[in-house]
């Protein structure tokens, strides 16, 4: 297992290089001399030079990128353009927020998608399954940023129930009140896919042979669907998995909406003020993160399934 | 008749329900009215074509559903009538051996699990890994495979493996339903000489669902014909397979493909070796 997992860290190499790579580049194949945007037009070619020298935009494009790599491999990312502060702190700062959106999401959604799968699989073919598959085709359709900015008229215009901007004070039940509607609105995609996820992996389940031999035993529901989540559990981790790496990037837009202090948000920001430091490290970090997201995942899968565990064993 | 009966099906009916795309109702009368008998030690194969009842008969037998009139008495108990503890001391009396070997066994669970999983559940606090090792020589399995899982087993030994797992619950009547249907054509006289002698060394009562006549006799000594959930023809297997009555029975075993040799004459003549398929 060790050698397993060495393996898989080994292989990760070349996919970091390669977004490393690819959130270097980004900024580069933008439209337009990212100099001219943040210049003022009647600076001289002196001035012009110099702060290309600190942005690290001088020599070829290979050779910025080395320069550049070189730097995060020591870990520093550069200073923010627009800010003037180190982009590693404001990256995490926001990552952390990301993170804490996109976890609440990942989980809220898991658990009620994991419920209604479960409950439309127990009851497949009769009015509650259409019910619910019907209801999470909503839910995946449904653009999250347009369901926030439902939620914001409603429970925040209208009604006045709940903050619908920014995160507070950053604590306690001021941060979770700040934390309900954004959630909502993430999870929504969320819940639509772990319910038909959910669904079919449970009733494929609960219809095999061994789940009827249980049955004919008089194993009771309860115990039985306990049997049966243990068989879709490595299923169920990769769905979390990948919608948690997902979200980490597709809840950009709802943070935008809430005004979320998250990634999505400073990225928005840095967009607009070509602040090419912030856009490169939080490419590049958002990237890392979804990698290892997925390694992880890979991993407790093969740990949680005894059939995979077996084959990296045997090899 | 070689003993009271030990489970006896009376009238039974089963009809099932649903909708097609545009919401109209539609009815299959799966049971119209079956009767059968097993006398304790006794052996019975139900036969007919795909979609004649026979896998609804056994899941009623076994109780994992229920008919919608007609009575299923086991022991002299109203099966499907009983609950609490008598139907699980009823549940411990019948096993069920499946059809599909690739489908019946938990694919995260190793033998040894599958098999300790149910003799808890019919015998706590025994002496499980006892009983296992007695299962595996029992159907020429080696203990070795006790630590395997499903997966890294032919069809064959799968199929082996559910009826050690049927065989542990120390049940009177075993319901092997179409069980060689999805092996190879040697690997089903494999199981099925191994069912037969393990019904004369346990003194089990089998009811034995297939739509494969050429097996009948070599398994069972009486025979039930199903046709579209009627009862269309009975007696013992080896009059009913030589001289059927019943134009649906002449019909059913003229349409059935031959083999080479009869199949009582393929006899593993060791156990398995491990790591090769049998």
């Amino acid at each position: 297992m060790t050698r397993y997992v060495g393996s898989r860290l080994l292989a990760l190499l070349p996919i970091l290089l390669g977004v490393a790579a690819v959130s270097f580049s980004l900024v580069h194949i933008m439209p337009g001399d990212p100099l001219d945007s943040l210049m003022d037009p009647q600076s001289t070619q002196a001035e012009r030079d110099a702060f290309a020298a600190a942005l690290g935009l001088t020599g070829s494009l290979p050779e910025q990128f080395f320069t550049w790599l070189g730097r995060v491999a020591g870990g520093d990312l550069g200073r923010s353009i627009a800010f003037r502060q180190p982009v590693l702190s404001m990256v995490v700062g926001a990552l952390q927020n990301t993170l804490l959106l996109a976890g609440a999401a990942a989980v809220f959604g898991l658990l009620v998608g994991s419920v209604l799968g479960t409950l439309a699989a127990v009851h497949r073919g009769r009015a509650l399954d259409r019910g619910v598959t019907g209801l999470s085709l909503i839910g995946l359709s449904i653009p999250s940023f347009w369901l926030g900015m439902i939620l914001v008229a409603l429970f925040g215009v209208t009604w006045q129930l709940l903050p619908v901007s920014g995160i507070g004070s950053g604590s306690g039940t001021d941060l979770l009140s700040h934390l309900v509607l954004p959630t909502l609105a993430v999870s929504a995609p969320v819940i639509g896919l772990t319910t038909r996820m959910v669904r079919t992996h449970v009733a494929e389940i609960l219809e095999g042979q061994h789940v009827e031999f249980l049955r004919a035993n008089g194993m009771g529901r309860a115990r039985l669907l306990l049997q049966v989540w243990r068989n879709a559990l490595p299923n169920v981790l990769t769905i979390f998995g990948l919608e948690l790496g997902n979200l980490l990037g597709g809840s950009a837009l709802v943070e935008i909406v809430f005004s979320w202090p998250g990634v999505g948000q400073l990225v928005y920001q840095a967009v607009t003020q070509r602040d090419i430091p912030v856009i490169q490290a939080s490419l590049l970090l958002v990237g890392l993160l979804y990698v290892v997201i997925n390694l992880a995942v890979d991993v407790g899968q093969t740990l949680l399934d005894p059939r995979r565990r077996s084959q990296v064993v045997s090899t | 008749m070689t003993g009271p009966p030990i489970l006896r099906a009376q009238g039974v009916h089963k009809t099932f329900r649903s909708r097609d795309r545009s919401g109209r109702r539609h009815e299959t009368a799966a049971l119209r009215g079956v009767d059968l008998e097993v006398p304790l030690g006794g052996s019975l194969a139900v036969v007919g074509e795909s979609g004649s009842g026979k896998s609804t008969l056994a899941r009623i037998l076994v109780g994992l559903d229920a008919p919608d009139s007609g009575t299923v008495h086991l022991d002299g108990v109203d099966f499907p009538a009983s609950t609490g503890a008598t139907r699980r001391a009823l549940q411990r009396q019948i096993q069920m051996i499946f059809q599909d070997p690739y489908r019946s066994l938990n694919p995260r669970m190793s033998v040894r699990s599958a098999l300790r999983f149910a003799h808890h559940a019919e015998q706590p606090g025994a002496d499980a890994d006892e009983a296992c090792r007695t299962m595996m020589q029992l159907v020429r399995l080696p203990e070795s495979y006790l630590d395997r899982r499903p997966h890294s087993l032919s069809g064959g030994e799968r199929q082996r493996v559910n009826i050690a797992r049927a065989l542990i619950a120390r049940p009177n009547v075993v319901v092997a339903d179409e069980a060689v249907s999805a092996l190879d054509r040697s690997v089903q006289a494999d199981i099925l000489n191994l069912l037969a002698d393990l019904r004369r060394e346990l003194r089990l009562t089998l009811v034995y669902i297939t739509h494969d006549v050429h097996t009948v006799s070599a398994v069972c000594e009486d025979v039930l014909v199903l046709h579209q959930g009627l009862v269309v023809e009975r007696g013992r297997a080896a009059t009913v397979m030589a001289d059927p009555t019943a134009d649906y029975t002449r019909a059913l075993v003229a349409a059935a493909p031959t083999v080479d040799r009869p199949l009582v004459t393929v006899r593993p003549t060791s156990p398995p070796v491990a790591g090769v398929p049998s």
